[in-house]
């Protein structure tokens, strides 16, 4: 019997379970103990390691947005919907993790500065953009509307990446595209970020693919049931 | 830009709000029950309320300005008057300008006739902390307005409009709060704050531009 390929999905798994694994060990194992925080820094490569695909997602809902605008083919708002989905869920990550690093750092689980304040609002707004199709009964208007929010929404993301340098904040001044004296220096932190940062995106797009797999799947299976519906009326 | 456009229904909003009063009467009234609410919930925690004009001056706008952008287009559906507005032959961008100068016209105006009053209640001195906060403060609610403008439009499609507005519309808004926030709080102190005046600028340009370009999206049917 014909074995079956492991197509490109099988690789991208295989390629994102090696990458997790050596990102886990490089982390925890590899990299040195912060100077000041102690071992409770590690947690920064996996959250800095979520907010990157988060903003990549988002940047996508852009694209496909304006794509679908453009072309009111389907694919694109399937595809978008997918990776706000995906996107929602890496800012979720960032929000859980940000609180458990913050604890034993600034001795509170929360500080409402415009950096944190900013994410959570992200969070807000794809949450958002998730929850407007699920109220509006039309498909094309759906789409649609959900396209022009989806644009808005990922206006604001480039306000949360700055928002650190318009404000003074209590948040750590960024790590990649800082100041010169910002940032990590160790060369094993610096890999242990590397491959949080490369596993994470390959997680978003093993994610996003799967995620718009399922919107195809679930559009097709609409489209069904109305065919069957309309043979049924007709019989 | 099509002034003649903009100025017609200009004067059809505003005629409208002047026989009815309800948005503006009903904002204006609903930001001071909103002030005295604030002022025995920041007593009862033993905070000085004396310190905070500043925050009280933007939640009234939020919350007010919220229900007031709301009211505007519920108003505008009455007797099919918005689908009419559709049909006209004219450019969707210049119709979302028309919304968004009606909007900001009653709003900016609501939040103008709110400085006495925080100036009266917080002992402000009016022609030097107020008159500097009048930049940061239009700007602020221009912002507001720019988004409220298509967010209104976009959940006003929904089952639950009335809900699902201020929820959609409020993170949209908060970029456009803090700067103002941060700019009226340094008028207040008696500074003028040019970074705070250029980040609004900015982010008015960038909201204006996106509301110009996608008005025409939501005004299919």
């Amino acid at each position: 019997m014909k074995q079956p390929s492991l197509g490109f999905d099988g690789f991208l798994m295989v390629v994102l379970i090696a990458l997790m694994q050596v990102a886990l060990i490089w982390a925890l194992v590899v990299a040195p103990a912060d100077a000041t925080q102690g071992d409770v820094q590690r947690i920064f490569y996996f959250h800095l390691g979520s907010i990157w695909p988060g903003f990549v997602a988002f940047f996508y809902v852009l694209y496909g947005s304006i794509r679908y605008l453009m072309s009111r083919d389907a694919k694109w708002d399937r595809r978008s919907y997918a990776s706000g989905q995906v996107g929602l869920a890496f800012c979720t990550i960032v929000l859980v993790t940000g609180p458990i690093w913050a604890k034993p750092t600034w001795g509170v689980w929360w500080a409402w500065d415009a950096r944190l304040t900013s994410t959570l609002l992200m969070w807000l707004i794809f949450l958002g953009y998730i929850m407007l199709r699920d109220y509006i009964d039309d498909q094309a208007k759906r789409e649609r509307l959900s396209a022009v929010l989806g644009i808005i929404g990922a206006s604001m993301v480039p306000f949360v990446y700055f928002s650190t340098r318009w404000f003074e904040v209590q948040h750590p001044k960024p790590v990649v595209m800082g100041d010169a004296d910002s940032g990590i220096k160790d060369p094993n932190m610096i890999w242990a970020l590397m491959l949080a940062l490369a596993a994470f995106t390959v997680l978003y797009v093993v994610l996003w693919r799967r995620g718009t797999e399922l919107a195809e799947a679930d559009a097709d299976l609409s489209d069904l049931r109305l065919r069957l519906s309309a043979l049924e009326d007709e019989a | 830009m099509n002034s003649n456009l903009i100025s017609l229904l200009l004067a059809k909003d505003l005629k409208r709000e002047l026989r009815s009063k309800e948005i503006f009467l009903s904002s204006f009234l609903f930001s001071l029950i909103i002030l005295c609410i604030f002022y025995f919930a920041a007593t009862s925690s033993n905070v000085d309320f004396a310190k905070l004009p500043n925050t009280a001056l933007w939640i009234c706008i939020a919350f007010s300005g919220t229900i007031g952008l709301h009211r505007t287009h519920q108003a505008e559906l009455v007797n099919g008057c918005y689908k009419a507005l559709m049909l006209a032959p004219r450019a969707a961008g210049n119709l979302y300008l028309a919304k968004y100068v009606a909007n900001f016209s009653l709003l900016g105006l609501m939040s103008l006739l709110l400085l006495p009053l925080i100036s009266l209640f917080f002992n402000l001195k009016f022609d030097t902390q107020i008159a500097m906060a009048v930049p940061g403060l239009l700007l602020g609610v221009s912002g507001f307005v720019a988004i409220g403008t298509l967010t209104v439009v976009i959940t006003a499609n929904t089952r639950i409009s009335d809900i699902l507005f201020p929820v959609i519309h409020l993170p949209l808004v908060v970029p456009v709060l803090i700067a103002a926030v941060n700019c009226t709080q340094i008028a207040f102190q008696g500074k003028f704050s040019w970074t705070g005046i250029q980040i609004l600028c900015i982010l008015n340009l960038v909201f204006l531009s996106l509301g110009y370009l996608l008005y025409e999206f939501l005004l299919e049917e």
